[in-house]
């Protein structure tokens, strides 16, 4: 009866991609495979994938998990970690829904009641930092998250880094001592620049400085840690357990894995379990759609070191279509004083209009990051 | 110069290759390789989705900096399927360079450091007698280094082993790629392996001498205590290396392996990236660095692998089955004949069909390979044979423990 029948996948506006896995008896299962700019061939990832799902038990998640991911002998990455995430968080959908019971129960039960969330402010070139921040607050919200700086020499000049003081600066400010801002290195610091920086920011008591190394220079990163109080965070370009256990030795306090990239809710909850062995606390990546959002949030709710949640609600890039547009009920995802309550639906909880997905897919989209370059024409980091 | 198409062709002559060709506007093209045993499609749809646009109008001589903006635009970068496609763009730029230059690409890497490039071949059989006859059928081709997988008593399908000698006798080895819908189910006992594997190579040294360079592939299937222990057993039969004895994704499991035995170890083809070896490279774990220029960013980041590999006294030995297409091959070649720390390269020989669609100019003399002397990587695809063969599913296996959990294939 949880027999899979059929896998689709659909390319929606903004910049997602969405999964759907039905059963022979009409278990619909969603996940999101979204990986922002890559997703095309995504697509094509979960359609080899979906050739090992076809025919199988829905309910033998893990099997399927490893089959999937070490199958094809050539693993890892952000193209088949993102297949395998959608797959799995949509596998997880449709166990929930067949036991009639929230993912979380499944994982061990709820260990909250609330998850924290933290929205976006600024956009990739802050400015009017004050502005922003107070439309935040005044939804609610007790936690954002900020860009650093834009484009970043590998030594930069004075300026540039005052203007990260000033801006962080300003944030404080307007949150006050009840309220927390961390800000995002997004990789466009060198090691040198994250650590001149690092220094600097201390007074304004940052919530966490995040990706102060590009994803590959992880042995690095034990370095900046040393050399700041502030809390270290990392992980939305770590795609399983083993590109995790080298940065929670190095000492980072808060873990991001991407359900939608990491191997799904199957990987993400062994991260958080590994997590929890060096003290380290997950804020999962997520300025992805509902389906993402749902999956990292059954986590939390299970999840006892569990920190406070993203979300993309307003984000910047979500031109052309929001994150509740493809949710039927909006209210499982409305946020109280700045927290989502647990979600008791059986499966992730959300209920996707299926009308507005296959819709939105006729129209497809093409989202692609920018490229930034430096003023001697070579390229940087965006 | 500026780059005016860049097509993908996918095409399955005997097996399946993704190559791109870009084309210039002064009529030059290149090749790369993009092959992803398995994963083709993705990487061909990476390409045609995500690359193809992006290169038209680019100098095809600003190589590097094409590099830096396909790895770094992406901002989800490495792993093996984005990999594959940077490869397949930077490689077939070197190739247009090259045939600019009007010399072979290994002249624009620094020139010839050797004559010849020394190459493995697979041996496999069922039994002794089998594993013998392979041997020297594998000699007799001019092969003088032999990479030995068996058969295993007690499991029915092992990795590297040929399952029967082709009725007409044409071919002997071994590919592991089938065309199937669904990737097959092999079984696997680590024990049972363990157990009889240093009984072979007993019998091999008995039989063909101290001085044959023997190789064998674990195929990431031991625990770190296990690959010691079989690491000692073997360092009487003195293996040039033991590959992949442990998951490559735990580069410490190398450690204790390490601590326990002299047999020299290689690691790598399923890395994609130079920053995927940091541990296994800086603390010196490793012997020989196995990634394929095919599925690790093509010649530039190769390159600039193998360069900090040497500050280790740690050699190439770059991953050559068939699923690296020709061209990929060719690539390989210029580099091992150019760079200074080679170590062995692998070698195992495509199809009649595959040379039918692929032109080429390397030669296999005496156990040594050469890339030989057309200016560029020295291959051309005919697009009218590769359309004669179009695409069809085909899966490496993977591995059940005898209970049924999922095993490392």
């Amino acid at each position: 009866m949880t027999t899979i029948a059929r896998v689709e996948t659909f390319l929606v506006a903004p910049r997602w991609l969405f999964v759907r896995i039905e059963t022979e008896s009409g278990i619909v299962g969603w996940g999101e495979a979204s990986c922002e700019g890559r997703s095309e061939t995504v697509r094509t990832a979960v359609e080899q994938l979906s050739e090992l799902l076809i025919g199988r038990d829905a309910l033998r998640i893990e099997d399927h998990w490893q089959v999937m991911t070490k199958g094809s002998f050539y693993r890892g990455g952000p193209i088949l970690g993102s297949a395998v995430s959608g797959l799995d968080q949509a596998l997880w959908d449709i166990a929930g829904k067949h036991y009639g019971a929230p993912v979380h129960q499944l994982l061990g039960g709820p260990v909250r009641d609330r998850i924290r969330v933290y929205g976006w402010v600024g956009g990739d070139e802050p400015a009017e930092i004050r502005d922003h921040i107070s439309a935040q607050v005044e939804a609610g919200l007790t936690a954002v998250k900020m860009n650093a700086s834009g484009r970043m020499g590998p030594i930069a000049s004075v300026a540039d880094l005052d203007g990260v003081v000033q801006r962080v600066a300003a944030a404080r400010e307007v949150l006050g001592a009840d309220r927390d801002v961390a800000v995002d290195f997004h990789g466009r610091f060198t090691l040198a620049n994250a650590r001149r920086v690092a220094p600097l920011l201390e007074p304004y008591r940052p919530f966490f400085l995040e990706e102060p190394v590009v994803p590959e220079n992880s042995h690095l990163i034990g370095e900046f840690v040393r050399c700041t109080t502030t809390p270290v965070s990392t992980g939305e370009r770590l795609y399983s357990r083993q590109e995790f256990l080298p940065v929670l030795q190095a000492g980072i306090a808060v873990a991001q894995p991407d359900l939608s990239h990491a191997g799904g809710i199957t990987e993400v909850r062994k991260i958080a379990t590994l997590a929890e062995v060096y003290d380290v606390q997950l804020a999962p990546h997520c300025p992805l759609g509902p389906i993402a959002l749902a999956a990292c949030l059954q986590v939390g709710f299970a999840t006892p070191n569990y920190l406070i949640q993203e979300q993309s609600i307003g984000i910047h890039y979500n031109l052309g279509a929001e994150v509740l547009d493809y949710c039927l009920d909006r209210t499982p995802l409305t946020f109280v004083d700045g927290y989502v309550s647990r979600l008791t639906a059986p499966g992730l909880g959300i209920e996707i209009d299926e009308h507005a997905v296959r819709t939105a897919d006729k129209r497809g989209h093409a989202w692609r990051s920018p490229t930034w370059r430096h003023p001697d024409g070579s390229y940087a980091e965006w | 110069m500026k780059i005016v198409a860049a097509d993908v062709i996918v095409s399955s002559p005997d097996r399946n290759f993704v190559t791109l060709k870009i084309t210039t506007d002064e009529g030059l093209t290149g090749l790369g390789d993009a092959t992803l045993n398995g994963r083709e499609l993705s990487v061909a749809s990476y390409l045609r989705d995500h690359v193809a646009a992006l290169l038209i109008g680019r100098d095809p001589h600003r190589i590097e900096d094409t590099w830096q903006f396909l790895y770094r635009s992406a901002y989800w970068r490495r792993g093996p399927v984005t990999m594959a496609a940077i490869a397949a763009v930077d490689v077939a730029l070197w190739d247009i360079k090259a045939k600019a230059a009007g010399m072979p690409l290994y002249q624009l890497l620094g020139g010839a450091s050797r004559t010849g490039i020394m190459a493995y071949g697979h041996a496999s059989g069922r039994d002794i007698p089998e594993l013998f006859d392979s041997i020297r059928r594998h000699l007799d081709e001019g092969f003088r280094s032999i990479r030995v997988q068996t058969s295993v008593p007690g499991i029915n399908a092992v990795y590297g082993v040929a399952a029967q000698p082709s009725a007409d006798g044409k071919r002997y080895d071994y590919e592991p790629a089938q065309r199937t819908p669904l990737p097959a189910e092999e079984d696997w006992d680590t024990r049972a392996y363990l157990r009889h594997l240093p009984e072979v190579f007993e019998a091999v040294r008995g039989e063909f001498g101290p001085e044959l360079p023997l190789l064998h592939d674990g195929h990431h299937r031991m625990t770190p205590i296990q690959a010691a222990k079989l690491g000692k057993a073997l360092e009487p039969y003195d293996l040039f290396w033991l590959e992949d004895c442990t998951p490559a994704e735990n580069q410490e499991a190398l450690r204790l392996v390490r601590h326990h035995t002299t047999t020299p170890l290689a690691i790598g083809e399923v890395f994609n990236t130079v920053w995927d070896y940091q541990t296994l490279i800086r603390e010196q774990l490793i012997d020989y660095v196995r990634s394929a220029v095919t599925h690790t960013g093509g010649i530039t980041a190769m390159r600039k692998l193998l360069d900090f590999a040497a500050q280790y006294q740690i050699k190439s030995g770059i991953h050559g089955p068939t699923d690296i297409s020709p061209v990929g091959m060719a690539a390989a070649l210029h580099l091992d004949l150019a760079i200074h720390n080679f170590g062995i390269q692998e070698y195992m020989k495509h199809s009649p069909l595959a040379n039918e669609v692929f032109q080429q100019s390397f030669t296999f003399t005496d156990g040594y390979l050469h890339p030989g002397d057309q200016p560029g990587l020295g291959v051309e695809l005919d697009e009218k044979a590769a359309a004669r063969f179009p695409y069809e599913a085909a899966y490496l296996p993977f591995n059940r423990l005898k209970d049924g959990t999922v095993h490392d294939w």
